[in-house]
């Protein structure tokens, strides 16, 4: 795979923003030692992939995989800078297959080699943690500064801040809301079975509907209620605009947490409970030091489907102008702009990716030593 | 069985009433008497709703063919050394907002509908994918070594007792990622792919609720009507019966 990422178009360049792109393969930008440097990384991770198992093999496999990277990027930087030169103002570069192939292969290779691996959970995260590091770094040396989406972002640095606020504060707002009310929701269907059928049609019929769909729905009824009651309107509450984002959003986020709720009870063995007050408990006790720390995982899995889920739901409001993240993409495809596209995309991936991992680990952290399966 | 009949005349009723555009308008009328315009005319919804199944059955037929063979490819011995690989990739890839690789295809092939079908297929190609491995490493080990006792070749084995055995959970995801498609599908309206999104970003830019709702409760109620349907199938085809046979 990484022969065939160098002899794929690896860079292209445009004179300005709308124009067509020129792709350049490795070999044909001017780099001088880079191309060469690559392709003994690649030719070393063949030649490792050839020779069999065992530690030392699977270390020297993560060595290559970072490697290919730390050298990846650097191409791709020194490569904007001989593309946009001075006689170019507005020109401007951006990674195309190639680089994206040599990506993958990173992932594949270093991912493929860890997972298998006996590393300590401190090392294997450290691992991880090498490749985003490198970008950051190139990012904030201003080297990455050629490239069409870096120039995109730094177009809208203002907007973009508040926007990334909006949207946190959108997709935390409504799984704030969708817990305070998914938690009791989930209890009331496990502890009242008169409730369970109707509650879990209510949370899964809402789940299915598509989320522009439900942006829509809610659109009528809030504009109604806004124009009937002048208090309403008065707190800001529009038929578009955050109140329908943030009533719709509730709504979607609902489904795992209320799932989640009503599986960690009834996952609960009965004997554990009564060996609890066996042991003299009392009910507070039972629920302090029983029931808790075996359900609060489980919760927050669910807390953690329905977070990464609202971060990518967000995206979608933007379409009834609640802002967010949104904004930029669904610019970026107006104006057909692939850049701005691309800069507002990344963001929300990474975020969605950040959560994901970040809650990984505090439920990891949660889980009672006898629960857990494998360490974190 | 009463039960059973209320959803798809609901269903059936709502279909009706939205897809004939006489019938509709009236509705839309009587619910929105201060728009003026509340049909969207310039493309029937008729169509647009064939167009949104069309897109969602297409990249539907072709995400389930490539999931399960590709769950089929890495559960077999050669392609065991991918499994953990193919597994990580695809539970990182499904953090990813459907969103976000919808927009993504753009760059990558462009507008219309090719890039719908493709950002389709590889994000619903996951959740079938995932319950492919699931189902495969859940069959015990003594029921394959059963099968390879009668005399069974390794792709009678597949046919005649992995893929059955699994066809609940992979059933489950391909139902996952209908119904995702759906939702996606409607975004779709956005880089150009038709279907029913586009009645609702037209009825958002143009502030026209009646032109929302029409779309929005259209794409709604196919969401709902297919995932009632593929309800019924499972509860058809994995009756208790079957699950004892398990």
């Amino acid at each position: 795979m990484g022969g065939v990422a160098l002899l794929l178009p690896f860079i292209e360049f445009k004179p300005n923003r709308v124009a067509e792109g020129e792709a350049f393969h490795l070999w044909s930008i001017g780099l001088t030692w880079e191309p060469w440097l690559l392709a003994a990384i690649v030719l070393t991770a063949l030649l490792l992939g050839l020779s069999g198992e065992g530690p030392r093999v699977r270390a020297g496999k993560v060595a290559v995989g970072i490697a290919l990277f730390a050298a990846t990027l650097p191409a791709a930087l020194r490569a904007g800078l001989i593309l946009v030169t001075d006689q170019t103002p507005f020109g401007r570069v951006g990674p195309v297959s190639g680089f994206w192939v040599l990506v993958l292969a990173t992932f594949l290779i270093v991912e493929g080699s860890l997972r298998t691996a006996r590393y300590s959970p401190l090392l294997k995260g450290a691992i991880r943690a090498l490749p985003p590091t490198i970008v950051i770094l190139a990012l904030a040396t201003g080297g990455l500064d050629s490239f069409a989406m870096v120039q995109e972002y730094v177009n809208r640095a203002d907007r973009f801040s508040q926007e990334l606020v909006t949207h946190l504060r959108l997709a935390a707002g409504a799984v704030l809301a969708a817990v305070t009310a998914g938690v009791p929701l989930g209890l009331l269907a496990w502890k009242r079975r008169a409730f369970e059928r109707p509650v879990f049609a209510a949370v899964n019929t809402i789940q299915t509907v598509p989320s522009l769909a439900l942006f829509g729905l809610m659109i009528a009824p809030l504009a109604l209620l806004s124009r009937q009651f002048p208090l309403l309107r008065a707190m800001g509450v529009q038929g578009i605009g955050t109140a329908p984002a943030l009533i719709a959003l509730t709504l979607y986020a609902l489904l795992p947490i209320v799932r989640n709720t009503y599986t960690s009870l009834s996952v609960i063995p009965d004997a554990v409970i009564e060996a609890g007050s066996g042991m003299g408990m009392n009910r507070y006790q039972l629920l302090r030091l029983v029931e808790a720390p075996l359900s609060i995982p489980i919760i927050l899995s669910g807390i953690r489907t329905s977070v990464v889920q609202a971060i990518g739901n967000t995206t979608v409001a933007a379409l009834i102008g609640a802002g967010g993240l949104g904004v930029f993409v669904f610019q970026g495809l107006g104006q057909a702009a692939p850049d701005l596209i691309v800069m507002g995309v990344i963001p929300i991936i990474v975020l969605a990716v950040l959560v994901d991992r970040g809650l990984a680990v505090l439920i990891a952290l949660v889980t009672p030593a006898g629960l857990r399966k494998d360490p974190p | 069985m009463k039960r059973h009949i209320v959803p798809p005349l609901l269903f059936g009723l709502a279909l009706v009433v939205l897809l004939n555009a006489d019938l509709l308008e009236v509705v839309l009328r009587q619910l929105f008497p201060a728009v003026r315009e509340v049909m969207y005319t310039r493309i029937p919804l008729i169509d647009l709703f064939r167009e949104h199944v069309v897109m969602v059955l297409v990249s539907s037929a072709i995400a389930t063919a490539l999931g399960v063979s590709l769950g089929v490819c890495v559960t077999r011995p050669p392609g065991r050394d991918f499994l953990t690989v193919v597994q990580g990739l695809s539970s990182l890839a499904q953090t990813f907002p459907p969103v976000a690789v919808l927009a993504l295809a753009v760059p990558a092939v462009g507008f219309g509908f090719r890039p719908t079908i493709i950002a389709l297929v590889v994000y619903s190609v996951l959740p079938i994918l995932n319950n492919t491995i699931a189902g495969m490493e859940a069959i015990p080990r003594e029921l394959t070594d059963a099968s390879r006792g009668i005399g069974m070749t390794p792709l009678q084995i597949l046919f005649f007792s992995e893929l059955p055995l699994s066809a609940r959970v992979i059933a489950a995801g391909v139902r996952t990622s209908v119904i995702i498609n759906v939702g996606t599908a409607t975004i779709g309206a956005v880089v150009g792919a038709g279907g029913l999104g586009v009645v609702i970003v037209a009825g958002l830019v143009r502030d026209n609720i009646a032109f929302v709702v029409s779309g929005a409760a259209a794409a709604a109620v196919l969401a709902l009507s297919l995932d009632w349907l593929f309800g019924r199938l499972e509860t058809l085809f994995f009756s208790p019966r079957a699950r004892v046979a398990r």
